[in-house]
């Protein structure tokens, strides 16, 4: 996937002082919450794993 | 005596949480898991455990290019972490992983300028809820390309 063009402007890295210049391009992008999840770990003589259930 | 710890700390993809990855792309699926082993009696008395993940970027230099956010005043400030907390936390296990996600590690970071590419870090801390106990976990590096 191809970041979006906005994001092509987020990913140059700014100096603290660039970055005060071009505020704007960041004020409206808020934090993404993950998620979290618990699985038991796999026992010793298995070779199927379970990735378990994410939950939030 | 009771007792709790971080055996193992790294990135991973969500699908495979068992299995360590330390590069990924920006819009790669992206995990931080801790691997704990916990007393049994932490699981038979349902004690519960507060945890907090973080995705570090080590530059702190503010002449070059650390991590920084905007914060509630609009202003420009130096934020080397992204720090995920979640509480009340079952031991459900005593041998398991805790993980958090996200459905790209963009997602994870969006708001962190200088956050996109690079080295950097995750590590983690987890807080046994009414007890001494706690764990701390050592770093794990992993690179971002865009």
């Amino acid at each position: 996937m191809k970041p979006e063009k906005k994001d092509n402007a987020l990913l140059k890295k700014l100096t603290l002082a660039d970055a005060r210049k071009r505020i704007e391009e960041f004020r409206h992008v808020t934090p993404v919450e993950g998620k979290a999840g618990s699985a038991p770990a796999p026992s010793r003589d298995s070779t199927k794993r379970s990735a378990g259930t994410g939950k939030k | 005596m009771a007792f709790v710890s971080i055996s193992d700390v790294y990135t991973a993809d969500p699908n495979d949480v068992w299995t360590p990855k330390n590069s990924f792309a920006l819009h790669d699926r992206f995990a931080i898991v801790l691997r704990i082993q916990a007393d049994s009696s932490l699981v038979s008395k349902k004690m519960l455990f507060d945890a907090v993940v973080q995705i570090v970027g080590p530059q702190q230099d503010l002449t070059q290019f650390p991590w920084w956010i905007i914060d509630s005043d609009g202003n420009v400030e130096p934020s080397p972490t992204r720090d995920s907390t979640w509480t009340n936390q079952s031991f459900q296990f005593t041998d398991f992983a805790f993980f958090v996600f996200w459905n790209s590690y963009f997602d994870a970071i969006a708001h962190v300028g200088n956050a996109k590419q690079g080295v950097f870090f995750v590590q983690g801390t987890i807080d046994v809820q009414g007890s001494d106990l706690f764990a701390a976990s050592d770093r794990f590096w992993f690179k971002v390309r865009a």
